[in-house]
């Protein structure tokens, strides 16, 4: 029996725990709100959802594995739930009849144990096997197709069928019929279960035969021997025989039982990351957003090309009405964006970074279509803006966050900058940046960079180097913002006049 | 012993097999040279001809032999004692016969393992011994089709022969067989109790004592036969063989790690002694367990030379040097191989050491008249076949009186004409007479504070000396760095 592969082709997934604080990632993505819509009140689908996420896949077959799986759930959603809540029922058998936690485990009790979970998980395999029966051809991908077919080959009918006759025949019998021979010093050796052939005798007929063996001279062929109640000792070696010869059976059992047990819980957990992308797939659909599977390609070249990318944490919250963004960033390892306040510059690097992960956990992506090469790792760093009164310490806090970045750094991965370095003033803050960004660049580290250090930016415009793509927050003459963001050489002021403009102009005071 | 460390060597050597008396055959070594030729060709007989793993299959297997009828001994009820009786006798005719086998299949050289192959062959021949073994065998054949079922409802329980009843548990494991994924995963847990103890065991014995009337006939038969099938020539031999392989056993890890053993050849007293890479067996199993190795070394004492003088550098590996001279000898006048490649070594009539004592004196004058009044009960007690070994004697005096107390006490050592072993600071010790010989600790060439713990037969070049003293110290450069910091 193989457990089901539905998140790796070469390996069944293990959870992780799940850390306690979230990481600076998934805080300056807000992964929170795609979490909270992918998991839908489930606990389970949440912590999945949220390991793969963060987990960057950079293997593509993988990740195409993922999408084959993931097309034929969005194809039978009713499969999936289906499914969910077969494994879910089982566990809950699993949770009535728990097993290795009691530290003296008898057989006996083992073995009653064993045969109450059997009795409660074999129906729901055949259940399985009917789901598989139904499914099984409509399935194109590798992880499903190859899931259903091992349960067809390895539970047929018959096998089914002869587990639930032994299962039945233990639980229905009275009694122990134990056989044993002589060891070492003839104390009772090779404890076996035996199946009665005949019927038990009544102590009427016990007596009548033992009255005629002795009427006879013939030795007698059965002795009866009562325990006393009182008689401890006696009880202990009773238990002690009993132990011995149902040990390999409640064993056997209870491996059994654990394994099937196994089975439905690897199912339910692989199962609910695509229980998740279902339900985001059906709240972004809701709301007419445009999904799409990206293609990935390999992490050697910067490639980056997206049409209508959006972040969808802001379409869930905002219920649609969002902006996408077409960008053609291929070959480029740097990217600056600059431009008006509040004009989506950082909406903007989330989608980014949002396509990435969703990318590479084997998800579809946020836009009408999605091209980009897979990162190591993601890193952000964004301007923490939570804690004002300590403005003095706010620059040696990022770069004490820009040296745990470098830490746990690997050649190939992205950066996020938001802001970053603005804690001081502008000539300093460029002087850093530039040392930092170029240093990751050297390392073979892609940057994107939301920024308003305009001396940073304008001074690697001035480079002109190829693989330096320069964008701007687009704002029109009159002001307004369009969310849009073109590309386009460093502009000198943010615009944060407009906002105070428009802030100190309207009637309410807000917008 | 002490002073060698010999005490924790053969504790070494003896652990888990107390009870054989084995201490005082390590702690007498004889002065023949016979004595060591004979054992020596038996350790040889061990190691080269595979018989090693042969005798100690021999020895586990009289243990359990002495085990059970231990336990045949212990219990009261005819029906076990018989059994336990019949299973100790299964295990002495395979123990005797596997060495039978092993040793006729070895053809050993040495006159003692051939001499008991011949008295083997006669005792396995014999009919006391064809005999047991064909009685057991029949009778352990005849106990094995004892086969009986309990049925067990509640309190009552029914016991009646074995019939045709197919194995339920055998079916339902391969049933189950392929469905298992961690079939090491054990849900059952183990209580071990104590058999026939209870009066159920004790009715469940008798129940199948009249189900089985021939059976048991037959084993109680054979009980009252060979109550004492033991034979005690073959107890002795395993005894004797316990001496040879608790050190083969001591020595076999080390072994295995490079470190070279041989069969050191045993020359007069006065003529020229020799060892080529040896080392202090103890330290070696020391470093071994923490995963590292000795040092190896050599020492030579040629024509004329009787007197080893030890300097050089503190912790630099002198006292383990003087103490390895005494181990190595003393090992070979057990007959025992010992460590080093080759090795030409004299047999003793004594070894005498004078080690620092671990008390100290307050009274600097009662402490030198202690070591004196010490050294020369050593010296009276002397003979030219003796080997004595002083470890830093008279520290707690001056230089000057050290070195006269030293000179004096090698002088009185040399015309006694006995092997004298002494490590020292006092480099002009090296030079007292002909007779005596000098070894150096060395130290790196490139860092003098780093030890190498190689000793060399050269003359001391007064450097590791002030190092060393420097060193005690605590005022080399170093050091003073250290501290300073």
């Amino acid at each position: 029996m193989r457990y089901p592969r539905l998140i790796y082709p070469d390996r069944v997934f293990e959870p992780q725990d799940e850390r306690s604080d979230d990481t600076e990632l998934a805080k300056d993505l807000e992964l929170k709100t795609l979490l909270d819509c992918m998991a839908d009140g489930d606990a389970l689908v949440r912590q999945v959802s949220r390991q793969l996420l963060l987990e960057m896949q950079t293997s593509r077959e993988t990740i195409a594995y993922r999408n084959g799986v993931l097309s034929d759930c969005l194809a039978h959603p009713e499969m999936v739930r289906d499914l969910y809540s077969l494994a879910e029922e089982a566990l809950g058998v699993g949770k009535r009849y728990p097993m290795g936690i009691l530290s003296l485990s008898t057989a006996p009790s083992v073995l009653g144990n064993a045969v109450n979970l059997l009795g409660g998980l074999l129906p729901r395999m055949e259940r399985l096997k009917g789901l598989a029966e139904e499914y099984g051809d409509h399935c194109a991908s590798d992880g499903l197709g190859d899931f259903f077919a091992m349960i067809l080959r390895e539970f047929p009918k018959e096998h089914l069928d002869a587990l639930r006759c032994h299962i039945d025949t233990l639980g229905t019998q009275a009694g122990f019929y134990i056989s044993a021979g002589l060891g070492p010093g003839n104390v009772p050796t090779g404890h076996t279960l035996r199946l009665r052939m005949h019927r038990r005798r009544s102590r009427l007929e016990r007596l009548l035969a033992d009255f005629a063996n002795r009427l006879l001279g013939r030795p007698p062929d059965s002795f009866t021997l009562h325990v006393h109640y009182r008689d401890e000792a006696s009880n202990v070696a009773l238990d002690e025989f009993k132990h011995r010869g149902l040990r390999s059976v409640a064993n056997v059992l209870a491996q059994s039982g654990d394994a099937l047990l196994g089975l439905f819980e690897s199912l339910r957990r692989e199962l609910s990351f695509y229980l998740g992308c279902m339900n985001l797939h059906r709240a972004l659909s809701e709301l007419d957003m445009p999904v799409a599977f990206p293609e990935p390609v390999g992490m050697r070249k910067p490639v980056l090309r997206a049409r209508e990318l959006y972040d969808p944490c802001l379409a869930i919250t905002r219920g649609g009405e969002v902006v996408g963004n077409d960008l053609q960033a291929d070959g480029k390892r740097l990217l600056v964006i600059t431009g008006a306040n509040q004009g989506g510059k950082t909406t903007f690097l989330r989608a980014i970074g949002l396509a990435g992960l969703m990318m590479q956990a084997g998800m579809f992506v946020a836009a009408k279509a999605f091209r980009a090469s897979c990162s190591r790792r993601f890193h952000s760093h964004f301007r923490r803006r939570e804690d004002p009164d300590m403005e003095a310490g706010k620059l040696e806090e990022e770069l004490r966050r820009m040296n745990t970045i470098v830490e746990n750094l690997e050649p190939e991965s992205t950066v996020l900058l938001n802001e970053s370095f603005a804690a001081t003033n502008e000539r300093e803050g460029s002087e850093i940046a530039e040392q930092v960004v170029t240093g990751l660049l050297e390392a073979g580290v892609r940057v994107v960079y939301v920024t308003h250090l305009h001396e940073f930016a304008d001074g690697f415009y001035r480079l002109g180097c190829g693989d330096f793509l320069f964008l701007r927050a687009e704002r029109r003459s009159d002001g307004r913002r369009t969310f849009r963001v073109v590309s386009g050489r460093p502009e000198e002021t943010s615009f944060g006049r407009d906002l105070h403009d428009r802030i100190f102009s309207s009637p309410d005071g807000v917008n | 012993m002490v002073d060698l460390n010999l005490d924790q060597v053969i504790d070494g050597i003896l652990r888990g097999r107390r009870g054989w008396g084995l201490r005082s055959l390590y702690l007498a070594a004889p002065e023949s040279s016979e004595v060591v030729a004979y054992r020596q060709a038996v350790f040889s007989d061990l190691e080269d001809h595979g018989l090693h793993s042969g005798v100690r299959d021999f020895a586990g297997s009289m243990d359990r032999v002495r085990r059970y009828l231990h336990l045949s001994s212990r219990v009261e009820s005819g029906f076990h004692r018989w059994g336990w009786l019949l299973h100790a006798a299964l295990q002495y005719c395979d123990a005797v016969d596997a060495l039978q086998g092993e040793l006729a299949k070895a053809a050993p050289d040495s006159p003692a393992l051939s001499a008991a192959r011949k008295w083997l062959r006669a005792y396995t021949s014999s009919s006391a011994y064809t005999t047991l073994l064909a009685e057991t065998r029949r009778v352990a054949s005849l106990m094995a089709t004892v086969e009986f079922v309990m049925d067990i409802r509640g309190r009552e329980v029914e016991i009646r022969r074995l019939g045709d009843e197919p194995d339920y548990g055998e079916c339902v494991c391969s049933a189950f067989e392929d469905l298992r994924r961690d079939a090491r995963r054990s849900f059952v847990s183990r209580r071990p109790t104590e058999y026939g103890l209870s009066y159920l065991e004790i009715q469940l014995a008798e129940c199948i004592e009249k189900l089985y009337p021939g059976e048991i006939a037959s084993l109680a038969d054979f009980a009252r036969k060979h109550a004492d099938f033991v034979d005690e020539g073959v107890v002795q031999l395993d005894r004797e063989f316990q001496f040879y392989m608790a050190y083969l056993d001591y020595i076999r890890p080390l072994q295995e790690a490079g470190h070279a053993f041989c069969y050191p050849a045993i020359s007069p007293s006065g003529s020229p002694l020799h060892a080529r890479g040896t080392f202090d067996l103890l330290l070696a199993k020391k470093l071994h367990r923490e995963g590292s190795q000795v040092v190896p070394n050599d020492f030579s004492v040629d024509a004329g030379e009787r007197i080893l003088v030890i300097t050089g550098a503190n912790q630099g590996g002198k006292t383990t040097f003087a103490r390895m001279i005494g181990q190595i000898h003393y090992l070979a006048a057990l007959g025992c191989p010992v460590p080093g490649e080759e090795a030409r070594l004299m047999l003793f009539d004594k070894i005498l050491t004078h080690f620092e004592r671990e008390e100290r004196i307050e009274d600097l004058r009662g402490k030198m008249e202690d070591d004196l009044l010490r050294i020369d009960a050593i010296l009276r007690q002397t003979t030219p076949r003796t080997i004595v070994i002083m470890n830093e004697m008279f520290t707690s005096a001056t230089l000057t009186d050290e070195r006269l107390l030293g000179e004096s006490i090698l002088r009185r050592i040399d015309a006694i004409g006995c092997i004298g072993v002494c490590v020292t600071f006092i480099e002009e010790l090296a030079e007292v007479g002909d007779s005596v010989v000098s070894f150096v600790a060395e130290v790196s060439t490139e860092d003098p504070t780093i030890r190498t713990y190689r000793i060399r037969k050269r003359h001391p070049d007064g450097r590791a000396y002030a190092l060393s003293i420097a060193k005690k110290y605590r005022l080399t450069r170093r050091q003073i760095r250290g501290r300073l910091r």
